[in-house]
């Protein structure tokens, strides 16, 4: 009840914000138009004048010294080169006294000539800087003037594409800006008042199932906690019900004490009447629970606070990583220095490969390490280092310094990420362990869907070092938030073992493992890393777009994964085959890549995310169910802790395989072909995975699919 | 990048000196021994200049070689007599006549004892002055006043761009060969044809005057579109009379190494202003003397900026205007101002 609730609420939130955006995002589309016939346009035309007056005094100038205005040269070129810098212009030119164009740069308008001649005519000075609007150009046009005597005219066409092109980015970065609010709000109002709110709710939840089953000393301390989470005042409806609850169950136990004491009062007596009593008493108590004998026990719904303190500081410090994702490898170039030996391309992928591969290393070691200087101490440690990371990369002189920096962000983020899944694990029983990491997913998503656009927008506006900066800012933020993280009871701590040698020798040995590793997992990572935090960002600029964009895309990824992982999680419990959405998710995520060879456009960009979004997300749930499924006998000798542990270090590698594979290919075939390559590959080895899986065969029987 | 901030490091003192005429009086004066080339120049006036700014007491005796390699000797006795504070030089040949080339120096006959600043060289490596700029390793150092051949070619393509280029050298001059060298690499990168001819000889292997009309006329025949009129200082003595009169009649463009040569009636050319040349060749010389810094720790140096110039009376002869951008940072000199010395 508690989980469908929750859910209901969430739902209702959702889409009244989504209401609310909505009609900002309506509301704000139809002035940003308006503004723009009353902002942009004359910003454009007073722009057009001022360079048209600097080009009129070149020009004057040179009629100056005593050079015919029609036999000037170079005028043309100089037209070309004010274009390339103010790209708003499409169009510039001078015409002589009659209107006739005597140098020009950009495509004329239709009907330019007629209307040079038409204001050739009228005096000059009447052609003020009033834009006309010819074809699909604004045309401004400006005299030139030497002593009173008519020279001819300059024309700029403004280009009415790029006012579109402007507003296209304006309105794109809204809706991101309030998509990511609408997440950010969710996040803020679970930090403002989730955690009470859910613990109040899980409480109250516990009590009526105790109460279902009878259990009626822990309905009575879980409706406690109930009343205790309620003491914040938020949800008086609720604590007013637990109240109630708590003086049904009270006027319950004294009911049960006055007939404990009639009962024993009788069997003092000694009756059979007596005895059958007693009976009867000893049958009811054993059914329900009153009395407080094993008041030992602790229910847990009180953990659930805890566990969900992690939540806000976990948000925050990804966040400051996922800014980055957008612009990593754009500032790599931008810092690029000649490596001998290396292609630039191979360059640029080192810091992601680098991060990657601290990140899959560091990990088996830092689980135990985290366990034993405490999970919030880990994070702490893992917080410092990356902010220390960030304002570094912000302030890195060339690509080594980048290097360095990035490395120590990603033992940063490595410590932070490995403390907080066990700060989940010991805060989780085997009953809501799954609803523990459901939440630490669930973080990771947002701070997926916020990062990497807002990001963009901030890369795109203050430059790559500043939204550096930003990020350390955000890193140090998370610090003092887990600052406020309770002191955990170290007791409580699941110890995790490093993975031996031995064991991962007889995980290999397992050939269903395998393969699912092999040709499952590490090439989902190959193309995600691959195209997401490498190609994508990268080929975005070689487009001529700016790093907003590929944060735009790579928020979209992250927005289908939360919008299909759940309804894939629904497929994987009905009777399909995990083997076939595995191998069926990793075909979708390659279908995209092969449209790059032949199309150079965003379109075909967003059409590859989003194959690769929902590819992975029919996929990604599957696979991890497909562990436990295949090694069954392992988990039972091993742990399931170091099955997975072995299993993600494998899967890990992908990430570090994807950027290194992905800029091999590009120095030697160009983007498109290297998308298409890299798809190929992972269609291989889905097809690989599916045969050796047995997709093809005949269902499986009956007692296999509960598997 | 460290390179460059080092240049603009050094240029800024140097300018922030020139302006500041700080007090740096002593009672006696720095003596100084100019050798000049072919008479007082305007990198005279400003070495003089800079001195007279910066209030330092200079005491300078010049000696003019007047192309004449036979004078050598006798102001190398002087020097030995007088024992200035420093030696001044002007040009490739002065420098190397009193210092002598990398290897075969003659400490007796060459002087070495005597801190040297050089001015005017136009390839200070190639002629054997020294084997790197930023430090000679010698008791000298000096200023360079050529841009470098690639960005002449730069701004020469960009009065008007060219394919095959004409140039004129003197076999017999080391300075010559080099810049000829040093042509035919930077077209091979930047892909155009250089076309040379060298000055005839008489029979004491000294290039004579007669026939360098004719030459141009060859090179106008092989289809150049630039005649470029490198540092070479016999082809200077015949660039006003003979060389760019024939390449105007021809309707050839002329770009110029010096300035110098832009007073010979040149089109065009990227050069250093002899005046700042002075100054700055002065500024080296102040470093010696009052900085009492060794000479080998001063880098040899250009200065940071050339200026553009275009004669216009020559472009409208030749009815080449320059580009329309050229006329916002070009200077442009007009018949009045390229007739001054």
């Amino acid at each position: 009840m508690n989980q469908a609730y929750l859910g209901k609420m969430y739902w209702r939130l959702t889409g009244l914000v989504m209401l609310v955006m909505l009609l900002v995002l309506g509301g704000l589309s139809f002035f940003t138009q308006s503004a723009f016939e009353q902002r942009l346009l004359p910003d454009l035309v007073q722009k057009a004048v001022t360079v048209g007056a600097s080009t009129r005094s070149l020009i004057l100038r040179a009629v100056d010294y005593g050079i015919d205005y029609s036999n000037l040269y170079g005028v043309s070129s100089t037209f070309a080169e004010l274009r390339k810098e103010n790209p708003e212009f499409a169009y510039i030119a001078a015409t002589n006294e009659r209107g006739v164009v005597l140098f020009e740069s950009g495509e004329r308008a239709p009907g330019a000539d007629q209307y040079y001649s038409q204001i050739a005519l009228s005096t000059p000075t009447d052609a003020s800087a009033t834009p006309v609007l010819l074809g699909a150009q604004y045309v401004v046009s400006l005299p030139l003037m030497i002593d009173d005597k008519a020279l001819g005219m300059l024309h700029f066409g403004i280009d009415q594409a790029y006012i579109k092109g402007v507003m296209r980015e304006v309105l794109l970065d809204v809706l991101v800006v309030l998509l990511v609010s609408v997440f950010f709000t969710f996040e803020l109002l679970h930090f403002v008042v989730g955690n009470k709110l859910e613990a109040q709710f899980g409480a109250l939840a516990e009590t009526v199932d105790f109460l279902g089953s009878g259990n009626f000393v822990h309905a009575s301390r879980s409706s406690a906690d109930a009343r205790k989470a309620a003491d914040y005042g938020l949800v008086t409806g609720e604590l007013a019900l637990s109240q109630k609850i708590d003086a049904a169950l009270s006027r319950l136990f004294e009911r049960y004490r006055e007939l404990a004491l009639r009962v024993s009062a009788a069997a003092k007596q000694g009756s059979t009447l007596s005895q059958q009593i007693d009976t009867m008493f000893s049958a009811l108590s054993g059914k329900y629970r009153f009395a407080p004998e094993d008041s030992a026990f602790l229910p847990s719904a009180i953990e659930a606070p805890y566990l969900e303190r992690i939540r806000t500081p976990l948000f925050v410090f990804l966040l400051a990583e996922e800014l980055t994702r957008s612009f990593v490898p754009g500032y790599a170039n931008y810092l690029l220095v000649d490596v001998p030996f290396w292609a630039k391309q191979i360059v640029i992928g080192l810091p992601i490969v680098l991060f990657m591969a601290i990140v899959a290393l560091a990990q088996p070691y830092l689980g135990p390490w985290s366990y034993r200087i405490g999970r919030k101490n880990a994070m702490l440690i893992g917080a410092v280092l990356a902010t220390v990371g960030f304002m570094g990369t912000a302030l890195a002189g060339d690509l080594y310094a980048l290097l360095f920096w990035r490395s120590l962000c990603a033992l940063g983020y490595a410590m932070v990420f490995v403390a907080a899944q066990g700060y989940v694990l010991d805060h989780t029983g085997e009953h809501n362990r799954a609803r523990g990491f459901a939440l630490f997913v669930g973080v990771f998503m947002v701070a997926t869907i916020c990062g990497p656009p807002i990001g963009g927008i901030l890369a795109d506006n203050i430059g790559y070092r500043w939204s550096f900066l930003v990020s350390g800012l955000v890193a140090l933020v998370s610090i003092a938030i887990i600052m406020g993280l309770p002191q955990e009871r170290q007791s409580d701590g699941l110890r995790e073992l490093p993975l031996s040698f031995a064991d991962f020798k007889r995980l290999i040995k397992n050939q269903r493992f395998t393969s699912l590793s092999l040709f499952a997992a590490i090439p989902a990572k190959i193309i995600l890393t691959g195209f997401c935090f490498y190609l994508i960002p990268l080929y975005i600029l070689s487009l001529g777009n700016s790093p907003a964009m590929a944060g735009r895309l790579l928020m979209a990824y992250a927005v289908i994964m939360v919008l299909v992982v759940p309804l894939a999680a629904r497929f994987a419990d009905l009777n399909i085959r995990r083997e076939r959405l595995v191998a069926l998710g990793l075909c979708v995520s390659a279908l995209g890549g092969f449209l790059m060879p032949f199309f150079d456009s965003i379109w075909a960009l967003f059409v590859l995310v989003v194959l690769l979004g929902f590819g992975q997300s029919l996929s990604i749930a599957a696979q991890g169910a497909l562990v436990s499924d295949f090694c069954r006998s392992e988990e039972c000798n091993l742990g399931e802790g170091a099955v997975y542990g072995a299993y993600r270090l494998l899967e890990r590698t992908g990430n570090v395989l994807g950027p290194l594979l992905a800029s091999i290919f590009l120095v030697l075939f160009g983007y498109g072909y290297t998308f298409a390559l890299i798809s190929l590959l992972v269609l291989l080895a889905s097809l690989v995975f599916a045969l050796a899986s047995g997709v093809f065969r005949a269902p499986r029987s009956p007692e296999k699919v509960e598997a | 990048m460290m390179l460059f901030l080092n240049r603009f490091l050094c240029f800024s003192v140097f300018q922030l000196l020139l302006f500041s005429g700080l007090e740096a009086a002593e009672a006696k004066p720095y003596r100084i021994y100019a050798i000049t080339f072919r008479g007082m120049t305007d990198v005279e006036k400003g070495f003089v200049d800079y001195f007279k700014t910066r209030k330092i007491p200079v005491d300078i005796v010049f000696r003019d070689l007047a192309r004449d390699a036979n004078k050598m000797p006798g102001f190398l006795d002087e020097i030995r007599r007088t024992k200035p504070d420093l030696v001044y030089t002007w040009g490739t040949s002065v420098t190397l006549g009193v210092v002598g080339s990398v290897g075969k120096v003659e400490p007796a006959k060459h002087i070495t004892d005597i801190p040297v600043v050089f001015t005017l060289v136009a390839a200070p490596v190639l002629a054997g002055i020294t084997n790197d700029l930023k430090s000679s390793g010698r008791n000298l150092t000096g200023v360079v006043h050529v841009a470098s051949t690639e960005a002449q070619m730069r701004a020469m393509s960009s009065y008007r761009p060219f394919h095959t280029l004409g140039v004129l050298y003197t076999p017999t001059e080391q300075n010559s060969l080099v810049t000829l060298a040093e042509l035919k690499a930077v077209g091979a990168k930047s892909g155009f044809k250089v076309i040379e001819r060298a000055f005839k000889l008489d029979a004491d292997k000294k290039p004579i005057a007669n026939g360098a009309d004719v030459l141009v006329r060859e090179l106008k025949q092989e289809g150049v579109e630039w005649l470029y009129l490198p540092p070479d200082s016999f082809l200077g003595t015949l660039a006003q009379k003979t060389i760019i009169p024939a390449a105007m009649e021809l309707g050839l463009p002329t770009f110029a190494a010096t300035e110098q040569l832009m007073q010979a009636g040149a089109l065009t050319g990227l050069v250093s202003r002899y005046y700042s040349i002075g100054q700055f060749t002065a500024y080296k010389a102040e470093q010696i003397l009052v900085g009492k810094v060794p000479p080998a720790r001063i880098p040899i140096e250009s200065l940071s900026r050339f200026s553009f110039q275009v004669l216009l009376p020559a472009a409208k002869r030749l009815n080449l205007p320059p580009p329309l951008s050229l006329f916002d940072y070009a200077e442009i000199l007009t018949a009045q101002e390229a007739e001054t010395p």
